[in-house]
């Protein structure tokens, strides 16, 4: 590219009127096919494409400087497996051992022996209830059969 | 600050964060169903009403092929024996089987035995005796791998 075609190029790439192939020709030309780098045209041109790709740059390092540490990745690592450790001990000890425990109008009762009479009590409870329906039921098919023995 | 933002930080707290939901429901069987407020804290602690509670777990249960036993009795509440009513009736309709016994159109007695949690049946128990004179209204849960036929002998021992 001759001096006057690449004036040219600049001119209309500083008014925004190049295509996107032009502008990669243009900084294809400024940084290899330079023919007078001390053109002041061309010395503005290659500034500002110079510029755009210095401000380009802190924005690369400054990405770097954001990604953690490897010891941040490892301390996360470690937290997430401490935890997921806790979890799984806490749930593991608590099916093998299990719980016992009752409260009693906000009272606390740890004993198993009486924790577990408390829950014997519960079940004798339904054991009763259970037992007069059934008693209950008897009695009245007992009447059934009765009313339909004294039919026939 | 961006730091915070980048979503490699996050992903080491991934896998702890599913086991934690996978763990949580574990630890709280009746969860999702309507009668899971009444075995919550603060009903250990109602003003007004004597209630007891008692949570059994794990190898103290073994010889009863249960996994989970859960009760809750109540004296004195009777606003508290109406929504467990409701709740027990609502998870009831739910049931697999259920016996039921009414009182004066309460719910005097109920065994349910409800849909099963992956590998273990669920039972609930419902009772109230201020229907026949009494004081109490308990309800209880149990989970575990015994059969309708061993709860039934379990009660009947």
């Amino acid at each position: 590219m001759n001096t006057p075609e690449l004036h040219n190029l600049i001119e209309r790439y500083f008014n925004a009127d190049t295509s996107l192939d032009e502008e990669r020709l243009l900084r294809r030309e400024l940084a290899t096919g330079i023919n007078n780098p001390d053109d002041p045209v061309i010395q503005e041109a290659c500034a500002v494409m110079g510029l755009h790709v210095i401000r380009r740059k802190p924005a690369a390092i400054s990405r770097k400087t954001v990604s953690p540490p490897i010891w941040r990745n490892v301390a996360a690592v470690a937290v997430a497996i401490a935890v997921t450790g806790s979890l799984l001990s806490g749930v593991i000890r608590q099916q093998s051992t299990g719980e016992c425990v009752a409260y009693v109008n906000g009272q606390r009762i740890s004993d198993r022996d009486a924790v577990m009479k408390l829950m014997f009590a519960d079940l004798n409870e339904m054991e009763e209830a259970s037992n007069c329906i059934e008693a209950s039921i008897t009695n009245e098919l007992h009447e059934i059969a009765d009313i339909m023995g004294q039919l026939e | 600050m961006p730091q915070s933002r980048n979503p490699d930080n996050m992903k080491p707290l991934i896998p702890t964060l599913l086991l934690t939901l996978v763990l949580v429901p574990a630890a709280r069987a009746q969860e999702g169903m309507a009668i899971e407020p009444f075995f919550d804290d603060g009903i250990k602690h109602r003003p007004g009403a004597e209630v007891t509670a008692v949570s059994v777990t794990g190898k103290q249960l073994q010889n009863s092929n249960l996994s989970i036993y859960r009760s809750v009795s109540v004296t004195g509440d009777p606003s508290l024996t109406q929504d467990m009513e409701r709740a027990v009736t609502r998870d009831g309709a739910k049931a697999e089987s259920r016996e039921v016994s009414l009182k004066d159109g309460h719910l005097y007695f109920g065994f349910y035995t409800l849909i099963p949690q992956g590998k273990e049946y669920r039972y609930m128990f419902y009772l109230n005796s201020t229907l026949t004179g009494g004081s109490k209204t308990t309800l209880i849960y149990m989970q575990g791998k015994a059969e309708p036929y061993e709860i039934r002998n379990m009660i009947k021992r």
